[in-house]
C-alpha cells in the first residue's frame, strides 16, 4: 500500500486559489477614489433621490456598456461609478456615470471623442443635448443622462451635473498636442485627442489597420479644417523617439499616401491631396484635401517645432 | 390584405424571390454549406403604427397578427399555419437569436409569439430556445438545426447601425474582434461559422426603431420613434438594407438635412459585394408593404 499524496489533492489546491481569486474579484472594495467621490456625491437632486449605486471595472464594464466599452477602455478607464435617481411620478429616471481614467487628458479624450452637444458651463467641457450633459474634470469623464424628456429632468440634469462637478476637487490641463494645432480653419467642433488605433480609426476610416502605429505612448489629435471650402483632416502624433515618427511616417506614406506627386505632397488612393512632415519626434499628416494649395499650407503651418 | 409596392404584383412574386425564398428555406434544411446569394430577394415590410400604444406598451394582439402577416407573405403560404409550417419541421432543433440590449430589446411579447409559432410548427418545447449573450453555451443552440434572427433596429457605435446581420456577433467568443473598419467583416461571421445555411427567418424589429445614438450608452429617447413596422425575410443582408433606407430618411427628415448614418453601416454592402450573403442593392430587392404606408419613408 502506498502512502504518498492521494493524486487529488493539487486539483484541491488549484480550486481553492480560484475560488479565492474569484471571491475577491466579487467583493474587494471599491478603490479610495472611488469611495471618496461617491461619498461626496448626491443623494437628491431636486425631487429625485438616488436608488442604488455600481461600480463597474475594466472587465464588468462590458456588463453595463453594450458595444461602447471598448471607448472607454481605449481611453484607459479605471473604473465607473453608475447611479440611478428615481424620479417623481411622471417624471424619468436620471442615470449618473462617472468614469474614472488614468489621465485628465484621457477624460478630455472621451468627450472630444463623444463629440456632440451645445457648450455648458458645467465641469470642463461641458456639453449639452436636451436630456444628456457630459464634461470632464481632472481625470474624470461625467455623463448625466435623463431617460425621458421634460423640463424638469433637464433642470435636474444640470442640476446633478454641476453637484457632481463641484464634488470632484481636481481640475486638468487639456493634452498638450492640441496647442500645437494650427488655428485658422479649425473646426473646434471636430477636434479628438487619442491614442488608440480604433478611435481613429472611427472618425478616420482610411486609417484602419493602424498605420500611425499607435499606443499608450503616443499622443495623438485628429482635427478637421475648412479654408475658403475646402476640407481636409491634420493627424498629429506625438512618438517615444524620433525614430518612431520616422517608421511611422514611411508606413503612412505606404497605407494612405501612395503616391509621390512631388512638390513635398502626395495623393491618396481616392485622389485627394496629402502629405506628412516630421519635426523631431512629431509626425504631422494631413489628408484628404481636395486642393494641393490647401494641403500645402496646411501642412507648412502644422510643422511646428519640435514636441 | 398584401398591398404590394409601386410596379410589383402579388402574380410577379410567384416567379422570381418567392422561388428564391422557398428555395432557402428547403435548401437550408439539407445541410451546413452557406447557400449561394439568390438573384432577388424577397422582403416583407408589415407596418401597423397603432401596434405602439401612447404609453409605449405593445398590443400583443396587433404584434402576432403583424407576424403572422408577414410571415405568410414571405413564404406566399395561403395562411399563416402553412406558413410557419413550411418554415420549420418538427423534429428542428430552432434557436431564436434574440437581443437583450437594456434600452431597445426584442419585445419579450414579440419572443413568445415566435415560440409559439414554432411549436405550432410541431417542434418539441425542449427543442426551441430563446437566448441572446449565452447563445454559445446554449445546449439547443449548440445543436441547431435551424435559427431564427430578430432584433431592433438602432444606431451603433461601432457598426452605424445594429442590424440583422450584427445581431450573430454573439456567435464568437471576442465579438469586438468584428469591431474594427465599422464592422466591416460581419459576413464573414456569418459564412465561417455556418449560421447562414441555418438561419431560416431573419425579423428586424422596426416597432421604435433608434436612428441616432448619443452618450455612454449609445442611446437617448429623442432618436427613437414609433414606426410600429417589422421587416422580414431570409436574406438578412437585403432585410439590413431595407431597415437601413428607413433609417437614414428618418435622419434627413430629422435632422433636416442629409445626416449620413455614422459610422456608415457598410457591412450590409460588403455582406452582399464582398462576402456573397444576399443582396443589398433595392434593384434586386422585391419589397412587399403590407399595413399601413403613412411615413413608410422606403
Amino acid at each position: 500500500m502506498t502512502h504518498g499524496v492521494p493524486p487529488w489533492v493539487p486539483f484541491v489546491g488549484v480550486a481553492a486559489v480560484a475560488a479565492a481569486v474569484l471571491i475577491w474579484v466579487v467583493l474587494r472594495p471599491a478603490p479610495d477614489d472611488a469611495r471618496r467621490l461617491e461619498r461626496h456625491l448626491p443623494g437628491e437632486v431636486g425631487d429625485w433621490a438616488v436608488e442604488g449605486t455600481d461600480r463597474y471595472g475594466r472587465t464588468s464594464i462590458y456588463s453595463y456598456i453594450d458595444g461602447h466599452a471598448e471607448v472607454y477602455l481605449a481611453y484607459d478607464l479605471r473604473w465607473c461609478l453608475a447611479r440611478r435617481y428615481r424620479g417623481p411620478a411622471g417624471e424619468p429616471d436620471l442615470v449618473l456615470d462617472v468614469f474614472r481614467f488614468a489621465t485628465p487628458a484621457d477624460a478630455s479624450g472621451v468627450l472630444s471623442h463623444q463629440g456632440e452637444g451645445e457648450r455648458v458651463a458645467v465641469g470642463q467641457g461641458g456639453r449639452l443635448i436636451p436630456g444628456w450633459l457630459s464634461f470632464w474634470k481632472g481625470p474624470f469623464f461625467v455623463s448625466v443622462y435623463a431617460e425621458g424628456e421634460s423640463p424638469a429632468a433637464l433642470a435636474a440634469v444640470l442640476e446633478m451635473g454641476r453637484a457632481v462637478a463641484a464634488a470632484i476637487d481636481e481640475t486638468g490641463q487639456p493634452p498638450a498636442i492640441l496647442a500645437a494645432l494650427p488655428g485658422a480653419g479649425l473646426d473646434r467642433q471636430r477636434i479628438v485627442y487619442l491614442h488608440h488605433p480604433l478611435i481613429l480609426e472611427s472618425h478616420l476610416p482610411a486609417a484602419r489597420g493602424n498605420p500611425f502605429a499607435l499606443s499608450s505612448r503616443t499622443p495623438a489629435v485628429v482635427a478637421h479644417y475648412e479654408r475658403d471650402g475646402v476640407g481636409a483632416d491634420l493627424v498629429m502624433v506625438d512618438y517615444p523617439d524620433p525614430g518612431g515618427a520616422r517608421d511611422a511616417l514611411q508606413r503612412v506614406y505606404a497605407e494612405l499616401l501612395p503616391d509621390d506627386a512631388g512638390n513635398r505632397l502626395r495623393r491618396s488612393g481616392d485622389g485627394s491631396w496629402g502629405g506628412a512632415r516630421l519635426a523631431g519626434r512629431r509626425l504631422a499628416v494631413v489628408l484628404g484635401s481636395a486642393q494641393a494649395e490647401m494641403a500645402a499650407a496646411l501642412l507648412d503651418d502644422a510643422a511646428g517645432g519640435d514636441p | 390584405m398584401s398591398d404590394s409596392g409601386p410596379g410589383l404584383t402579388r402574380r410577379g412574386f410567384l416567379g422570381g424571390s418567392l422561388t428564391a425564398v422557398v428555395a432557402a428555406v428547403l435548401g437550408r434544411r439539407g445541410g451546413a454549406e452557406t447557400p449561394a446569394r439568390p438573384g432577388r430577394s424577397r422582403v416583407v415590410l408589415v407596418r401597423d403604427p397603432e401596434v405602439v400604444g401612447g404609453d409605449g406598451e405593445l398590443s400583443i394582439e396587433r404584434l402576432v397578427r403583424m407576424l403572422d402577416r408577414g410571415v405568410t407573405a414571405l413564404v406566399g403560404a395561403e395562411s399563416a399555419t402553412a406558413a410557419w409550417r413550411r418554415l420549420f419541421r418538427p423534429d428542428d432543433v430552432v434557436g431564436v437569436k434574440s437581443n437583450v440590449w437594456a434600452y431597445l430589446r426584442t419585445p419579450p411579447t414579440l419572443e413568445g409569439a415566435i415560440r409559439r409559432r414554432i411549436l405550432g410548427a410541431g417542434v418539441a418545447p425542449e427543442n426551441v430556445a430563446i437566448d441572446d449573450r449565452g447563445v454559445l453555451g446554449n445546449r439547443v443552440f449548440k445543436r441547431a438545426t435551424a435559427l431564427v434572427n430578430v432584433r431592433p433596429m438602432r444606431a451603433h457605435h461601432w457598426s452605424g447601425l445594429g442590424t440583422c446581420l450584427k445581431n450573430y456577433i454573439m456567435f464568437v467568443p471576442r465579438p469586438s474582434a468584428y469591431h474594427p473598419n465599422a464592422c466591416a467583416d460581419l459576413g464573414a461571421l456569418w459564412k465561417r461559422h455556418g449560421l447562414a445555411a441555418k438561419t431560416r427567418l431573419n425579423i428586424l424589429v422596426m416597432l421604435t426603431p433608434q436612428f441616432h445614438g448619443v452618450g455612454p450608452h449609445g442611446y437617448s429617447s429623442r432618436y427613437v420613434w414609433g414606426y410600429g413596422g417589422l421587416i422580414l425575410g431570409t436574406d438578412p443582408v437585403a432585410v439590413d438594407a431595407t431597415g437601413a433606407r428607413i433609417i437614414q430618411a428618418k435622419r434627413d427628415l430629422y435632422f433636416g438635412e442629409h445626416r449620413p448614418i455614422s459610422p456608415p453601416p457598410h457591412h450590409i454592402e460588403l455582406a452582399d459585394t464582398v462576402h456573397g450573403l444576399g443582396n443589398s442593392s433595392p434593384a434586386r430587392i422585391d419589397l412587399i408593404r403590407i399595413g399601413s404606408q403613412e411615413g413608410v419613408l422606403v
